[in-house]
């Protein structure tokens, strides 16, 4: 039993608890739906399942509960809104370049199977948000389905053959050194390091060659990548792929180069990752500002288990 | 000093097995980065039916001869071939994975001065006879490396 001389004390706590939490309702204004402009246009099973899932944070239709809107919770909710929207927006997908579309889609199923998505926090409390082994599967086979493969294309071929005559001229070194609007500078040297990988995708059909300066091979070789260490490096060379109906995959012409140094004190916001990518043989730098970094330190979140990188060889328990 | 023996005795046991079991481990949560000695990148290309990636690399002279299509005596090239394991943080990637065969080819001047190329397989076995094995994996043309 609380005596009520305790109680007589607790009053006034309690009194001034109650305006803090009166007071806090009034700091921010709770989030504001816009209009649905240009939706995301895929079937409806999918679309359902974005609609349960996603739908709250990336789009226009958020739909609160009433005890998203009662602060300090709402702060979060805003905050989560906020950063969903700018990510990706299903109220306005639909002003994306289907290439951007693609890029977009391929993401959020990764996010998905890394568990990363639906956040933790928001389908604890949403329950009928969560994504069901049969959801995963349904947007798998959707983003495989918007991304075909055209067998022996013929403007791979050509574009292949064409760089084949530029190669043997033997005149494709580059003289000036492209630098990313982060700073992050082209590294002609990477030809002379050793490749840690060498992947073939079929979402984006592109095959990479993957190069590792010394600190990055080192560190793999000693298990050293979480974090990895300040020094490392990795030059991924991109190619257009041929792919053939009897399952062969040719390397056709040259499409890109991607960057990742590894510098904590540059780049403290992405866990000291710096992003470069050099579009095209004329290596033309990606991205308008530095911020372009972030959107590629977001997708590299998927492989913190590996130290924010995709494609380090596999474990050797994984290998068969 | 029985005492102490036996006791540096239990030690040893428990630290040797520690030490296994601790090795296992580790060997487990290893990555091998492939080892090509020096040799620089030719080209990569894969199939999805076999489910195989490769990785050709070669010597300066194998790389330079990729480049331009005439053959020269020194040439090393090395295929290697992996098995295509699934990327495991990127559904729509491929990954090399265990290695599956490793192949070798030299050339050298006969004594016509005709250049003429060795075959071995260091690693694994592969489909098609030396013959067969050396026109397609010289016939590869080199990779742009800007």
């Amino acid at each position: 039993m609380v005596s009520s001389k305790k109680l007589k004390r607790l009053w006034p706590i309690a009194g001034i608890l109650s305006v803090v939490i009166i007071s806090i309702q009034f700091i921010q204004v709770p989030v504001q739906n816009g209009k649905t402009t240009h939706p995301i246009n895929a079937p409806e099973e999918v679309t359902k399942i974005f609609r349960k899932a996603c739908y709250d944070c990336h789009s226009n239709e958020t739909k609160l509960s009433w005890y998203d809107k009662v602060a300090p919770v709402s702060w979060l909710v805003n905050h989560d809104v906020e950063e969903g929207r700018s990510r990706f927006n299903f109220s306005t997908f639909d002003t994306l370049s289907a290439t951007d579309q693609q890029v977009r889609l391929w993401e959020m199923v990764n996010m998905a199977l890394a568990g990363k998505m639906p956040l933790n926090s928001y389908t604890t409390l949403h329950l009928a948000a969560k994504l069901t082994q049969h959801d995963v599967e349904v947007l798998k086979n959707y983003v495989v389905s918007i991304s075909p493969t055209k067998y022996h294309d013929s403007t791979q071929l050509k574009s292949a053959e064409e760089e084949q005559k530029v190669v043997g001229d033997g005149s494709t070194t580059s003289k000036n050194i492209p630098v990313a609007p982060n700073g992050v500078r082209f590294i002609p040297d990477y030809k002379n390091w050793e490749v840690i990988s060498t992947t073939s995708r079929f979402d984006n059909h592109t095959m990479r060659v993957i190069y590792g300066n010394k600190v990055t091979v080192n560190a793999i070789r000693n298990g050293r990548i979480k974090p990895f260490p300040d020094g490392a490096a990795i030059v991924k060379v991109v190619y257009n792929i041929i792919e053939e109906k009897n399952g062969e995959v040719h390397p056709g012409a040259f499409n890109n180069i991607q960057i990742m140094i590894k510098d904590e004190k540059r780049f403290p916001e992405s866990k000291g990752w710096g992003f470069g990518k050099f579009n095209g043989t004329g290596l033309k730098p990606y991205g308008e500002t530095a911020a372009f970094n972030t959107t590629c330190y977001n997708c590299h979140k998927i492989a913190d288990e590996t130290g924010y990188v995709f494609s380090i060889p596999l474990e050797n328990k994984d290998l068969k | 000093m029985i005492r102490m023996k036996i006791f540096a005795m239990v030690l040893c046991v428990i630290a040797g097995s520690y030490g296994c079991a601790n090795n296992s481990y580790n060997d487990g949560r290893k990555r091998i980065v492939y080892n090509a000695h020096g040799l620089k990148v030719i080209t990569s290309f894969s199939d999805r039916k076999q489910q195989t990636i490769s990785l050709l690399y070669g010597n300066a002279l194998a790389l330079q001869s990729a480049k331009t299509g005439i053959q020269d005596k020194g040439e090393l090239f090395e295929l290697v071939t992996f098995k295509q394991a699934d990327n495991k943080y990127w559904y729509g990637s491929y990954i090399n994975g265990a290695v599956q065969s490793i192949e070798l080819i030299t050339s050298y001047a006969t004594d016509k001065n005709v250049i003429a190329f060795k075959y071995k397989i260091l690693q694994g076995q592969v489909p098609g006879d030396a013959d067969a094995r050396i026109k397609s994996i010289i016939s590869h043309r080199a990779l742009l490396f800007p």
